[in-house]
């Protein structure tokens, strides 16, 4: 069972082997490489057979906790020491801290828009994009020019909120804790850190900056610590059943073809630290 | 009557393929039994709608409200665009109509409210700074709907 620590507590070795794993993943010729995770993730922004599976809507924590884990499982493919690390934005706050330094994720994008110059991931021989809606090759970081990082009370507020989620189970729900994290409900947790990092981080195919993983590694930590607080079990999702065009706790999570309810008691597969 | 409609319709920086849109939205009106009286036909070509240069991009936008799939275009090429409802404030049951896009997916931009009118081209400006040089690609209209 794998450990999923803070990107300010790993070792030299940690790093280098998550960047080592994340470039086999990329290199990767056959099966899901790095590269079906970003197309995924665009396939499934929006309605996918009646439903927003993915976003704007109440599944968005499932989807992508197993989206995650799927990931993690293709990185541990490569290297099983490897666990997805999370970046707790509530505490590093610096554009040249953790998880922006030269042998990590590297550093803001040249002139404050534009490619990243630093680290493993700078230019296109290193890590090349090949699916996007924006012509460059290279990944593009524009930070702190838009959107903001939310503050340690603004998760605190956010795990206060016993209600999953509510009707209408969308964009527009104005109570619950799930519109709250991603974004349509202030103070809005996971929008804003999107905006915060820009470039490809802000864009539809945001998962070519190896930085969304970390970023959704924290949202699904703070999950884990709302679950804790509130419970795993399938009745504290919701909708329960029954709302068309919904992912109720006993539908699907396409393309992943497990449930709801399967994803929520994560404790047997990963923890925390 | 056609003539005032028609003169609006250019007065708001139409095309020919507006005016083609405007024919089909004569055509359906008609055979849903409104009123299709110059008024009707003025407003299907939209004020807000926008033909310009900006930091040497070509920016367009045409809006429809009515259906949500506003369109947007950089370049000649096309940014998918989605409208989105939001709540005005917590545990209130009104909400405000915002945009966002492929490249602020993100950043709603509200639209229609009062002083938001200019929603649609400030969003295709975001769009046009966070290019820089960049162009849009194919995938910048991913499955959008
Ligand atoms: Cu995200």
């Amino acid at each position: 069972m794998g450990t999923r620590k803070s990107v300010a507590a790993l070792t030299a070795t940690e790093k280098a082997n998550f960047v080592a794993a994340l470039k086999a993943l990329k290199a990767q010729t056959s099966g899901r490489n790095y590269d079906w995770f970003v197309r995924t993730h665009m396939d499934y922004f929006n309605n996918v057979n009646g439903h927003n599976y993915a976003h704007m809507s109440s599944s968005f924590l499932p989807w992508h906790r197993q989206y995650l884990l799927e990931l993690e499982n293709a990185l541990k493919a490569h290297n099983s020491a490897v666990d997805l690390p999370y970046w707790n934005w509530t505490a590093n706050r610096s554009t040249t801290g953790p998880p922006f330094t030269s042998d990590f994720m590297g550093g803001n994008g040249s002139g404050g828009n534009g490619p990243v110059t630093t680290g493993p991931f700078a230019g296109s021989t290193r890590w090349r994009i090949n699916v996007s809606a924006t012509s460059s090759t290279s990944l593009r970081r524009a930070m702190a020019l838009r959107g903001s990082l939310p503050t340690t009370s603004d998760a605190d507020s956010v795990m206060g909120v016993s209600t999953y989620d509510a009707s209408p189970w969308g964009s527009s729900s104005s109570s619950g804790m799930r519109n709250r994290v991603e974004g349509g409900l202030a103070p809005n947790l996971h929008n804003r850190i999107h905006v915060w990092v820009g470039g490809h981080m802000a864009q539809i195919d945001s998962p070519n900056d190896p930085v969304f993983f970390l970023h959704h590694c924290n949202v699904d930590r703070l999950y884990h610590l709302w679950q804790t607080r509130w419970g795993f079990g399938a009745d504290r999702y919701l909708p329960g059943g029954g709302v068309a065009n919904v992912v109720d706790v006993n539908e699907t999570l396409v393309p992943f073809g497990v449930t709801v309810a399967s994803t929520l008691d994560h404790r047997g597969l990963y923890t925390y630290a | 009557m056609n003539d005032i409609s028609r003169r609006d319709v250019f007065r708001h920086g139409a095309t020919a393929a507006l005016l083609a849109v405007t024919a089909t939205g004569i055509a359906g009106l008609a055979s849903s039994g409104a009123a299709a009286g110059p008024d009707r036909v003025a407003t299907l070509a939209d004020p807000r709608d926008f033909e310009e240069t900006y930091k040497g991009k070509k920016i367009k936008g045409e809006h429809d409200k009515a259906n949500g799939k506003h369109k947007v275009h950089i370049n000649g090429k096309k940014l998918g665009v989605v409208q989105v409802e939001l709540p005005v404030a917590p545990d209130s049951t009104a909400t405000y109509t915002a945009v966002i896009s492929t490249l602020s997916h993100f950043d709603p931009i509200p639209l229609d409210e009062g002083n938001n009118r200019d929603g649609l081209k400030k969003l295709a400006k975001l769009a046009v700074d966070q290019l820089g040089e960049q162009e849009l690609t194919h995938h910048a209209d991913h499955s959008h709907r």
